[in-house]
């Protein structure tokens, strides 16, 4: 066919002209500057991210801070899983074992707030940042990085971190978004600490506008930030809204663009009550599921009777009916939970490939009461079991059913109930006398899991184990740099608790996360990194 | 003396022939109550619903069909049915049994808090007004300072000095509650001095404890009656928030406010009865505690006796 001039305009002509008209999802796709999102938030104690191990002041500095590195966002990233991008590292190396160097981004700002008025960030900024993350009293968080050794700025772009010994979880606990958030020395000079509102100064995508106590937060996007035309949102309206029934008007008519729990989900209970309604009111909603990382488990005085005596343990995890947890408190979608939680994906172990400890997590009660006999409790024991709610429902039932279990063998599990800064301060630390039961925090690498709850004398190893094997694997897989490798060494450490059983680990729920149709280019993962994943975001209304 | 035919005992049993006299006397407080309550319709039901908890809470064993924290299987949130006449909760308990055992946990904290409450209150309103001077401003000024402090850091503070458990929630309640009604009392008391039969009674010469038993505390007992019965529905809501906090009763032991703080108000759409029968439960027991208040101050005020 021969086509000329005009047929070849014409052809054109009718193409820009469907173009136009047809709202084709190609011209969906391309970004779009502009708008407020509105999400559920909470009231921060204060802003110090070095001073509290709050979620609410992490979450609200999420919006504002940069780290060295971050876990990338995006509908490309599968829920549970954390790969690794810089974030104001624009690249890094690995000399040795114990050291690292980190390139910085050139002409990052800081926010144009006194007292730093939008000077450009140096490697000096990164070490004050790290030495104060290392030093101050009261960070709870120190210890992920208590590897460091030296922190020290090469030149005005360079930082070098010399670790005291390999810890192939290094690069992690930077990206962490609990970890070192960069702050700028002349803050603190001025404030004296993080914690006044008007310390809020970053080089993150937006900027803290205005802060209403117990009513909100409003962020307004960062005009000089590193990202060449990001954030595409505009503004962030944050709302603190402690009450439940008021969460879930608002969200159905329609006024958070987030699922309103954390980390911008719908608790199931919550959803399956509500979800036809919603199909109705917001039929653009788009919905992701993913297991939770957060795990509740009985720890036990293992290292005192009649904890010590493995069978007694076995019969413990026996006694357990995990399905009715998940069909009781769950709504029946649940997540099995070897050691490390089933929702960090790539490091938890499949339950087909847990060997011969994977029996102890099947409901046996009978097995449960011969072991019980064989090891001399024929008629079980008596023994106290710490806890504290959280202010959550759903682990009052959860425990419920857990004694109930435990009663059904023989165990009469009496509750100790404590006010939350009494648990934590006693209980979750291992200073209980017999049994607690309670979550862990979600963590999002196994480093944090295993490590900290099984290692000798670590601070979180609340059932006092002192496993010279298990210690051994959780030191090597620290030093095994090859992913597949450490890997495997993580599902070793794994097969070997479970035929222990130091702790009883329960079910998990299932995150149902909940996001407006209109914001584009943004998927749901775990962590406090709300600000990282609607970096790229953008709206559609 | 004419011997009298031998009579049937209230529980049937043949018992020892009764007088007249002994047989009008025992009947009379019979008569007596069924005159109250032509008279008082109200308190008289009121009367009714808190003898029908204090059973409940003492039987409930022999009331409940099922145990407190027994599982039924494959009944998940069930309607209200023959079965299950409350229906069941999210862990398949039979909501009708967990009413029945949780009047034991709000029925004696309301009542041991109020109690403690009013007698608290009572000895320092009335020996506030009535001694007046440095002593009236010592324990005014105390309890100016006890009322300054929100009332859960207050409750939070005893508990965190006290700690868990029943016993302890209920002095922590009694204490907060006793500040407030002090304050109240004082007020009605310092009124009632005013009265002319005070002062008679002063001018005759009688001592402090019998003008303060006699003449005052009857004249101010229809506002420590209200204050009792106002209490009673705040106590049992404020137990609900402290078992929430982790300060009384633990679970599975259930009571009426923490069914409706905890599981109840989560499942509130799906399973509307898990909130609507321990509300409802609150609901009698403050209602039937405020009508027999009311009553019981129409009838002990003496302004008030007659009418």
């Amino acid at each position: 066919m021969d086509l000329t001039r005009r047929d070849v305009l014409a052809a054109g002509g009718l193409t820009l002209a469907a173009a136009a008209l047809i709202p084709g999802r190609a011209r969906a796709q391309s970004p779009k500057r502009g708008g407020t999102i509105s999400i559920r938030t909470w009231d921060p104690p204060h802003f110090d991210p070095f001073q509290t191990i709050s979620y609410k002041t992490h979450i609200a500095l999420s919006f504002t801070h940069n780290r060295l590195l971050k876990h990338k966002a995006g509908p490309g990233v599968v829920p549970g899983t954390f790969p690794l991008e810089g974030d104001l590292a624009e690249s890094w190396t690995q000399p040795s074992e114990t050291t690292y160097v980190f390139k910085l981004r050139k002409g990052v700002r800081w926010h144009n707030k006194p007292p730093v008025n939008g000077r450009e960030v140096t490697a000096d900024d990164v070490v004050f940042s790290v030495n104060h993350f290392l030093t101050v009293k009261a960070n709870a968080n120190a210890y992920m990085l208590k590897a460091v050794d030296k922190v020290e700025a090469v030149d005005k772009q360079t930082v070098r971190f010399t670790l005291k010994e390999p810890f192939v979880w290094f690069l992690d606990m930077l990206s962490n978004p609990f970890a070192v958030p960069i702050v700028a020395k002349e803050v603190l000079d001025k404030h004296g600490d993080f914690k006044k509102v008007e310390s809020v100064i970053g080089t993150g995508p937006w900027m803290l506008d205005s802060y209403r106590p117990n009513v909100g937060l409003t962020y307004v996007r960062n005009p000089t930030f590193y990202m060449a035309g990001l954030p595409h949102i505009e503004r962030v309206e944050a709302t603190v809204d402690e009450d439940n029934a008021s969460r879930m008007a608002a969200f159905l008519s329609g006024k958070y663009d987030l699922g309103w729990e954390f980390p911008g989900t719908i608790n199931r209970t919550d959803w399956v009550q509500i979800k036809d309604t919603l199909k109705q009111k917001r039929p653009k909603l788009q919905t992701v599921e993913f297991a939770s990382p957060v795990m509740s488990h009985i720890s036990m005085r293992t290292d005192q009777k009649p904890f010590s005596d493995i069978r007694v343990r076995h019969a413990m995890s026996m006694a357990i009916d995990r399905q009715n947890i998940i069909d009781a408190a769950y709504e029946g979608v649940g997540a099995m939970n070897p050691p490390v939680p089933a929702g960090l994906r790539e490091w938890s172990i499949p339950f087909d490939k847990l060997g011969e400890g994977a029996k102890y997590y099947k409901h046996d009660p009978a097995e449960a009461k011969r072991l019980l006999a064989a090891a001399g409790y024929p008629n079980g024991f008596p023994a106290s079991m710490c806890f504290t709610n959280y202010g959550s429902t759903l682990l009052v039932d959860v425990m419920q059913l857990v004694t109930k279990d435990l009663k059904a063998v023989g165990i009469d599990a009496k509750i100790d109930q404590k006010e939350y800064g009494a648990y934590i301060s006693t209980c979750f630390y291992g200073k209980f006398e017999a049994m607690t039961f309670g979550p862990q925090t979600g963590f999002l690498e196994p480093d944090n899991f295993l490590f900290g709850q099984y290692y000798p004398e670590e601070l979180k190893n609340q059932s006092h184990i002192n496993d010279p094997v298990v210690a051994d694997m959780l030191v090597r897989q620290r030093r095994t740099s090859d992913v597949a490798k450490r890997r495997e060494l993580i599902y070793d450490i794994q097969r070997h608790l479970a035929k222990q059983q130091y702790y009883v680990q329960m079910p998990s729920g299932v995150y149902v996360a909940v996001w407006e149709g209109a914001v584009k280019n943004y998927a749901p993962n775990m962590g406090y990194d709300y600000g990282g994943r609607l970096q790229a975001a953008w709206l559609e209304r | 003396m004419s011997t009298p035919a031998a009579t049937l005992n209230l529980n049937g049993a043949v018992g020892a022939p009764l007088t007249r006299r002994a047989r009008h006397g025992r009947w009379r407080w019979l008569l007596a109550v069924a005159r109250l309550a032509r008279r008082k319709p109200l308190g008289a039901m009121g009367a009714l619903i808190v003898v029908a908890l204090l059973v409940m809470a003492a039987f409930a064993e022999r009331i409940a069909p099922y145990g407190y924290d027994d599982t039924i299987r494959g009944a998940r949130m069930k309607a209200p049915s023959a079965a299950h006449w409350l229906g069941t909760d999210n862990l398949s308990r039979d909501m009708w049994s967990r009413v029945v055992y949780g009047a034991r946990v709000s029925i004696t904290v309301g009542f041991l808090t109020v109690a403690l409450a009013i007698v608290l209150a009572s000895a320092v309103g009335v020996s506030s007004a009535y001694f007046g001077g440095a002593w009236d401003l010592i324990v005014q000024r105390v309890v100016d300072a006890w009322l300054s402090f929100p009332y859960l850091i207050i409750i939070l503070s005893v508990m965190a000095v006290l700690g868990p458990g029943l016993g302890n929630v209920v002095i922590s309640l009694a204490l907060l509650l006793s500040a407030t009604n002090s304050r109240v009392i004082r007020g009605a008391t310092l009124t009632a001095m005013q009265q002319t039969y005070v002062e008679a009674a002063r001018a005759m010469g009688c001592g402090h404890a019998r003008i303060i038993l006699r003449h005052l505390l009857p004249n101010v007992a229809a506002t420590i009656i209200i204050l009792a019965t106002i209490g009673l529905g705040v106590v049992i809501l404020a137990e609900s928030s402290l078992s929430f906090l982790g300060f009384g009763v633990p679970p599975p032991h259930p009571s009426w406010g923490g069914m409706l703080s905890g599981s109840g108000r989560t499942y509130m759409f799906r399973a509307p009865w898990m909130a609507i029968w321990p509300g409802v439960a609150i609901s009698l027991a403050v209602f039937g505690f405020n009508m027999l208040g009311d009553a019981l101050r129409d009838v002990l005020d003496p302004r008030l006796r007659g009418s």
